[in-house]
């Protein structure tokens, strides 16, 4: 008679497992095929903000282009023409 | 009766005339929102379009100019240049009066690859300028005090047009070939020829280095007013009937 009853209780904590175990299955199956319905999100191609020309970083850019040749450097050639008389 | 109506017609032609000419002289968008308080943003890019075209055309024509004394100058380095080989034939050996010949031909080259970086200059610094106003003139349009820039501007012009004419006037100069005695003093006669090509040139340096500085304090200017880049030309609203 004990030993039925036994039987009886462990075929129904196998039962239960194997609930929970379906259960967690199917939490896991329900995540996971959510997570593939989502819509992807669109990756816009980031875009460089626009310089005015008329802004002052770009006036100071130009300005920072500016070079003016160096005289001493230019004669150089001369000078050395000159000594060599 | 005839008369006057004649005399007239002739005042309101002078007088169209001059005014006409008023507005041809305002040459600065500055000068042109004045007139135009309520200017819209279409309007203020075509009157910028103008400014450029009408920079640029006074540019070319500088150019042009320069480039015409330069053929006509030519001319004369090739006959100075003659001269001077039949004036040093019989006093320097054959080596040396090569390099003599090839230093004055020089001096006037280097003349005119300096005179040339400088109106580069120039022109760069000018078109700089011209943004530096459009940005003034869209912070006046938005009711922003920019008289200081404005003052900065004016001087930049003045220095930008000194400087412009102090170059001209060097790319037009015509070096006279060194005068020659013989072998002893000959580094000190070619010298001097290289002296005053330096200093004219370090002088007309002088007057670009001052104009990119004046050009430096507009925007210096400009950089003071709280927010100026985000300021733009407002489309005037439509009074309501």
């Amino acid at each position: 008679m004990e030993k039925t009853n036994q039987g009886k209780n462990l075929i129904s904590i196998l039962g239960w497992v194997l609930i929970i175990l379906i259960v967690l299955v199917a939490v896991i199956l329900l995540l996971t095929g959510k997570k593939a319905v989502q819509p992807v999100e669109k990756v816009t191609p980031k875009v460089g903000v626009e310089v005015k020309e008329d802004s002052t970083k770009a006036i100071d850019e130009e300005l920072g282009k500016i070079e003016i040749l160096d005289l001493e450097k230019e004669f150089q050639q001369i000078d050395a023409e000159i000594n060599s008389l | 009766m005839k008369k006057i109506v004649i005399y007239c017609a002739l005042i309101s032609l002078i007088g169209g005339i001059a005014l006409a000419q008023g507005a041809l002289q305002k040459e600065t968008l500055l000068e042109r929102i004045k007139t135009t308080p309520k200017i819209t943003p279409q309007q203020f890019s075509k009157e910028r379009e103008e400014i450029k075209k009408l920079n640029e055309k006074k540019q070319l024509e500088i150019r042009e100019n320069i480039q015409k004394k330069r053929e006509e100058r030519k001319v004369k380095i090739d006959a100075l240049k003659e001269q001077l080989r039949e004036k040093i034939k019989q006093k320097i050996s054959a080596k040396k009066q090569e390099i003599v010949e090839r230093v004055y031909e020089r001096i006037n080259a280097l003349n005119d690859l300096i005179t040339n970086h400088y109106l580069n200059v120039l022109d760069r610094l000018e078109k700089i300028l011209e943004r530096i106003e459009s940005r003034t003139a869209k912070a006046k349009l938005n009711g922003k005090d920019v008289s200081q820039v404005e003052t900065a501007i004016e001087k930049a012009h003045q220095a930008i047009n000194s400087a412009r004419e102090a170059v001209k006037t060097q790319a037009e100069k015509v070096y006279q070939p060194p005068e020659i005695t013989g072998e002893e003093k000959l580094k000190l006669e070619v010298g001097k020829l290289r002296k005053q090509l330096h200093d004219d040139l370090k002088a007309v340096e002088k007057l670009v280095k001052e104009a990119r500085d004046a050009v430096r304090q507009a925007a210096v200017a400009l950089a003071q007013i709280p927010k100026v880049d985000e300021l733009e030309v407002a489309t005037p609203t439509q009074p309501a009937q």
